[in-house]
């Protein structure tokens, strides 16, 4: 029999490194918090008011860099964004839909040298537009993230094109 | 209780015990996690092959020592393999696919596919399928060609093929 002190040794080591592991992230855990963050912040229950929706809106600058670079040729969508026009954006996008959920899967964060962090992750999202309409996305996405006045911002985001028409 | 039935139910803790479970645990996760993985089909794009909401198993070791041919279902990772394309291969390396009203055309030659139900009024110019590339497809051309994902891919993003 495994005496009861060694369970509740083993149990206090586990309990010891979960407590390192969860009070000091390192730099990819503190990118796939962010990460999960932003996918909060865009997602959206039923039922939110306009009022709610624009102060949501213009939390981009917890999650955007200004400017912020796009490179979404699925989307037609390239160039360098200001937060205030990625502010618009969404208020304008969540607006359309009843809900969304929006999920990062697979995140790989590549903290570099400069301090800077890549991040490759499948972005999927879902909704239920105000006409009924379901939305089923799902693309690989590519950003550049550095840290600014403490919150780990997107400078650069760019969606791979995974299948090729 | 029965006596045997407590000791399969509750066992005790002993070394031999623990590093039975351990064992169990770690064969289980390579198994379902990287040679056999269950996955829940989401979207219509395979239909009516697959239907949305269904359940199968991913068989990773397919590809392994061998290529994808045409015809084949594959899954296409992107990002990580929690999430993949679930899509069909028409065209390999080489080959010059097109769509013209609803018929796959490969290399000039219109293709019969009876995996294909319903109607479909597709049409997409002819496109070389690089080295290194697949072109895959989902069942269900009745949507329209807009809101299909289907396209050029690499060879190497395939991770392996339903089982079912």
């Amino acid at each position: 029999m495994v005496s009861r002190n060694r369970i509740l040794a083993a149990l206090g080591i586990v309990l010891l490194a979960w407590g390192l592991w969860y009070f000091f992230p390192t730099r990819q855990r503190q990118v796939g918090r962010q990460l999960k963050a932003l996918a909060a912040w865009a997602a959206k229950e039923p039922g939110e008011g306009a009022l709610a929706a624009a102060q949501t809106a213009r939390q981009a600058r917890k999650f955007f860099a200004d400017p912020c670079t796009w490179s979404a040729e699925a989307f037609e969508l390239s160039g360098r964004v200001s937060v205030d026009e990625i502010s618009q954006y969404m208020f304008a996008a969540r607006s359309r839909f009843e809900s969304l959920s929006v999920k990062f899967y697979d995140p790989v964060i590549d903290v570099q040298e400069d301090g800077s962090a890549l991040v490759t992750a499948t972005a999927r999202v879902q909704g239920v537009q105000r006409d009924g309409e379901a939305l089923n996305e799902t693309h690989e996405v590519r950003c550049v993230m550095s840290k600014e006045d403490g919150d780990w911002l997107i400078r650069k985001v760019t969606v791979v094109e995974v299948l090729r028409k | 209780m029965d006596a045997r039935l407590k000791a399969f139910l509750f066992p005790s803790p002993t070394p031999a015990f623990v590093f039975r479970a351990l064992v169990v645990a770690a064969a289980a996760y390579l198994f379902f996690g990287h040679v056999c993985t269950p996955f829940v089909i989401r979207g219509a794009s395979m239909e009516p092959t697959y239907r949305d909401g269904s359940v199968d198993v991913l068989w990773k070791p397919r590809y392994w020592f061998s290529s994808p041919s045409r015809g084949d279902v594959v899954a296409v990772r992107l990002a990580g393999e929690r999430v993949v394309y679930l899509k069909r291969v028409v065209g390999l390396a080489g080959d010059r696919v097109a769509f013209k009203d609803g018929t796959l055309v490969l290399d000039g030659r219109p293709i019969s596919e009876p995996y294909v139900q319903g109607p479909c009024r597709w049409n997409l110019p002819e496109r070389d399928v690089e080295r290194g590339q697949v072109y895959v497809v989902g069942d269900n051309r009745a949507m329209p060609i807009e809101e299909h994902d289907f396209g050029q891919t690499s060879v190497r993003r395939i991770v392996g093929s339903p089982l079912w």
